[in-house]
């Protein structure tokens, strides 16, 4: 290189977006990277093999995960935990031996119990039980991963959902997509690697269930909507037009980039990248983001409704998303707090609504993906933050038949990315209430989740406030019985 | 006849123990009254009591031994020890009977020595019966460390990392044989005639026949003992924890394959029952891996890398532990000349995408030697069944997906000569449903023919 190219070099490193980005892209991958592998991976100085990707621990099984959390906790005991003998105890007073030592929400009292409102059906060559709840999610229960057997600490929303999603249930921790593309990276410069898809309202935990906690914050989930604006706050202001926002994103973006080597906060780099990539999202975003482009066929699988935020609408973004590289897709569809406070918030016409709501979508999106043979690679998680208990509620007094929060023992399932097709894992006693067999635990869950996009749940954590921090803690073991 | 009168050893054995006891007693106490005459008389009676009792009790204690079933150091000490208890209160009965002159400080001494006699003889028979490390075993750590006792590692039964190195013998069968079974059967003490300390004794007679015969699991005496139903009077171990039923699977598959000392597990002989057992309990998968998972290659040149990033491919490692590359093509048309650029990491691809790009049949023919190829994913090109004999090049696919391309029946035909393919991607494709389940029972293959158009 002769000096007049060189003094180019120079320059254009100093003025040219693509330099810029080069450069802060590597700068965190090899920071994340670097405090995430103690430093040994760049210790010779190598530059990242990949654009701006970290390196797996090991061998993945999914590169993408869609996780479907249905917010306020569905009854197990009405979709897939099949109890006959609750149904023979219907009505009578439950045993004190169940109550002592026991906490619940909102359960006062000696209760009655309460048998299944649904009947159920075994469905597919493994014969898995799916209640009339969910008729049309009972013909792909072959490529499902039942776990019937999860359990958790909590029993109020919030703490629940962020025990879930970050791992403890104070807020505060980075969330699982929000570890996951720490981890990981983007596998697409142009949109985010973790976007959040809401509908059926406002979740109890809020937005901090998402959020990247002390991770940067360039890992913290994006929120998208597929009514209105893709991304909120994301178009030009009046009389801005694309150009003019380029020039000013990378007027600020050098200023950054001058403080940034003197004073070497990583939040800056965090800051510049976000700016990039929202102005790269201003043109990425919106075609992703609209469906109306989708065959009629598609629409017709997924059951989507124009115009809406529906479950629905979101299930068919988050095949589009996960179609163009988003590492984790997280969905959120509120509304299932089944507690039987009035007529419409029971397990019998309430719960049996919100299934109808979902039953075409999450099996349209199973169908979808795996035509598409993105099932190979993209993990689906469905569950809620816990079960409901095999007693009947009845706080109102008015005989609505609703189940109070219960998380000694609920159903989850996972599909594709390298979990058994048609496999049921756990068992709970003959009325619901515990696990006997195959109990995990949440933090056992997101070890497994994890496991599949190839990252050591005990190795992937971040220095914080004088500790190493991680996803689940000081516990979780990968449900391997579940692996492939 | 021997051994049962032997065994009783071990209850007339407190008889002199008792008299003894009893004779130091009386003997302390009359050292302080004035009428010492009585208690001279009664001690006496005593030491003569001790001498008949510890004759029965040399005697059976000989018979016993002959079982055979002892350390002999430790019982040669026991053996004299005893011998000498009873000498000494022979010694003694004779000199309190011949000195007049019996003071205090002899009186002391003799019981001091009487009752250190017998605390050692006592410590060594119960080295014998129970082991050398019983009576510390429960010890807390600081008097373990004044016995000079080795104080166990809790870490110690962990297994090491890498799983593809655990012995069956030294990491799962000699630490499951030292937990359950060594108390009886060790160096100090065999019995039955068994010692479970050297891997050698295993294969050395015992007395109700050989421990272990290598690959047949009928002859080996050690295996049936240990899976007789728990009722049976021969079922080992007698008291304690029995083995659990994942410990006799591994001895079982243990013996079964021979038995040697360096055995590690493998796949190809375990039964599924084993496999999952090992997963269930021991967190250890021999599961055969797939072929991705073996595959060994060696590291990039980075300038390669860049080469095909500028050229609009993606390249990701798959682990840490491997040089394995996901490579796709993110542009939105791929041209003859990008396809040639693979060649110069194809060692490393194992997965390929390639789809929606404008891929035509000429292009993939370009498509290098890719040694390590497992998945390739060209969905959505206008590519037809002329490429399908490319993909035949590729010995280790598994996965093809080509839905939303050109590719018919013939096309399908060539694909299904590929020996490793695994899983099929065939929907919106020319391929015909007649033909798809024509092709529903080849086991190998699952053919995805989507539907819902």
């Amino acid at each position: 290189m002769d000096i007049l190219n060189e003094a180019h070099y120079r320059e254009s490193e100093y003025n040219t977006r693509r330099h810029f980005l080069k450069n802060c892209i590597s700068g965190m991958g090899a920071m994340t990277l670097g405090s995430m592998l103690g430093g040994n991976l760049f210790a010779n100085n190598s530059p990242s093999p990949i654009t701006g990707n970290g390196i797996p621990h090991f061998l993945p099984k999914a590169k993408h995960v869609i996780y479907l959390h249905m917010a306020g906790a569905p009854s197990q005991l009405e979709l897939f935990d099949h109890k006959p003998v609750l149904n023979t105890l219907n009505g009578q007073d439950c045993p004190p031996s169940l109550l002592e030592g026991k906490r619940f929400a909102f359960i006062r009292g000696t209760p009655k119990m309460l048998g299944s409102q649904a009947s159920f059906n075994q469905y597919g060559e493994s014969r898995s039980w799916v209640s009339d709840y969910l008729p049309k999610f009972s013909s792909v229960v072959d490529e499902i991963s039942f776990l019937k057997a999860v359990h958790t600490e909590e029993f109020n929303h919030a703490p629940a959902q962020f025990l879930m999603q970050t791992g403890s249930p104070r807020q505060g921790r980075p969330s699982l997509g929000s570890w996951a593309t720490y981890g990981l990276g983007s596998p697409n410069e142009n949109l985010p690697g973790f976007i959040v898809l809401l509908s059926g309202g406002v979740v109890s935990g809020g937005k901090r269930l998402w959020g990247s906690g002390f991770l940067p914050t360039v890992y913290q989930g994006v929120q998208c909507q597929s009514k209105g604006p893709a991304v909120r706050n994301l178009q030009n202001p009046k009389g801005v037009d694309a150009a003019l926002r380029k020039q000013s994103v990378d007027a600020i973006n050098k200023i950054n980039e001058l403080e940034y080597q003197e004073s070497r906060d990583p939040e800056i780099l965090t800051r510049m990248s976000q700016y990039e990539l929202a102005f790269k999202m201003q043109t990425s975003v919106p075609g992703v983001m609209s469906i109306d482009g989708e065959p009629e066929y598609i629409k017709k699988l997924y059951g989507v409704t124009p115009g809406e935020s529906s479950f629905a609408n979101n299930c068919l973004l988050a095949r589009r998303l996960v179609e163009n590289g988003v590492r984790f897709v997280q969905l959120y569809d509120d509304g299932w707090d089944t507690h039987g406070v009035g007529a419409g918030n029971g397990v019998d016409v309430g719960l049996y609504n919100k299934c109808s709501r979902i039953d075409q979508a999450m099996t349209g999106l199973l169908t979808d993906l795996k035509q598409r043979g993105l099932l190979e690679e993209t993990l689906i998680v469905w569950g809620g933050e816990f079960g409901r208990t095999p007693m009947m509620e009845a706080r109102s007094g008015q005989g609505f038949f609703g189940r109070d929060h219960h998380g000694e023992a609920f159903t989850m399932w996972m599909a594709g990315g390298g979990v058994k097709k048609g496999f049921t894992f756990g068992e709970t006693d003959e009325i619901g209430y515990s696990a006997i067999r195959g109990k995990v635990h949440v933090h056992d869950v997101q070890a497994t989740i994890l496991n599949q996009l190839g990252l050591d749940h005990e190795r992937l954590t971040f220095h914080f406030q004088g500790r190493d921090f991680r996803l689940t803690d000081v516990s979780g073991n990968v449900i391997k019985d579940i692996l492939t | 006849m021997e051994l049962f009168l032997g065994r009783f050893h071990p209850l007339v054995v407190h008889l002199p123990i008792g008299f003894i006891v009893l004779a130091v007693i009386i003997e302390s106490i009359g050292l302080f009254k004035k009428d010492r005459q009585i208690y001279k008389r009664i001690v006496q009676y005593a030491l003569m009591a001790v001498i008949v009792s510890s004759l029965i009790t040399i005697a059976t204690g000989l018979l016993l031994s002959q079982g055979g079933e002892y350390n002999a150091e430790t019982l040669g000490r026991h053996k004299w020890l005893g011998i000498g208890v009873a000498v000494f209160s022979v010694l003694v009965l004779v000199l309190k009977m011949k000195i007049p002159k019996y003071d205090r400080k002899h009186s002391m001494i003799v019981s001091s020595v009487f009752i250190f006699l017998v605390g050692l003889t006592g410590h060594q028979g119960g080295v014998l019966t129970h082991g050398e490390e019983y009576l510390l075993t429960y010890a807390p750590d600081a008097i373990k460390n004044m016995a000079g006792f080795e104080i166990a590692d809790s870490k110690k039964g962990i297994l090491p990392k890498n799983q593809d190195s655990i012995l069956i013998y030294g990491d799962i069968v000699k630490p499951m044989f030292d937990q359950k079974c060594a108390s009886c059967h060790n160096n100090d003490k065999q019995k039955g005639g068994l010692n479970l300390e050297g891997y050698k004794d295993l294969f050395t007679e015992a007395e109700s026949g050989y421990p272990i015969v290598q690959g047949v699991l009928e002859e080996s005496e050690l295996f049936k003992r240990i899976s007789l139903p728990l009722n049976n009077k021969k079922f080992m171990p007698p008291k304690g924890k029995p083995l659990s039923y994942s410990e006799l699977k591994i001895l079982e598959y243990w013996i079964n394959t021979g038995a040697d000392s360096l055995a590690v597990f493998d796949h190809k002989n375990m039964t599924p029952e084993l496999l999952q057992l090992m997963i269930r309990d021991y967190n250890l998968d021999y599961n055969p891996r797939p072929y991705v998972e073996t595959i060994v290659v060696e590291e990039v040149d980075q300038q390669k890398v860049a080469l095909l990033t500028e050229n609009g491919f993606s390249v990701n490692r798959l682990g840490e532990d491997n040089f394995l590359l996901d490579v796709g093509y993110e542009g939105s048309i791929i041209g003859g000349e990008q396809i040639a650029l693979l060649k110069q990491i194809g060692e490393n691809i194992t997965f390929l995408n390639l789809s929606n790009c404008g891929l035509t049949d000429t292009m993939l023919a370009k498509l290098p030697e890719l040694r390590h190829l497992t998945k390739i994913d060209l969905h959505s090109n206008p590519i037809t069944d002329n490429a399908m004999q490319q993909l035949q090049k590729y010995m280790h696919l598994e996965v093809i997906n080509l839905y939303d391309t050109e590719v018919s029946d013939q096309g399908l035909k060539l694909l299904l000569d590929i020996d490793s393919l695994r899983r099929l991607y065939l929907w919106k494709t020319k391929v015909t449903q007649q033909m798809v389940e024509e092709n529903s029972d080849n086991v190998n293959v699952l053919i995805d023919f989507g539907g819902a158009i």
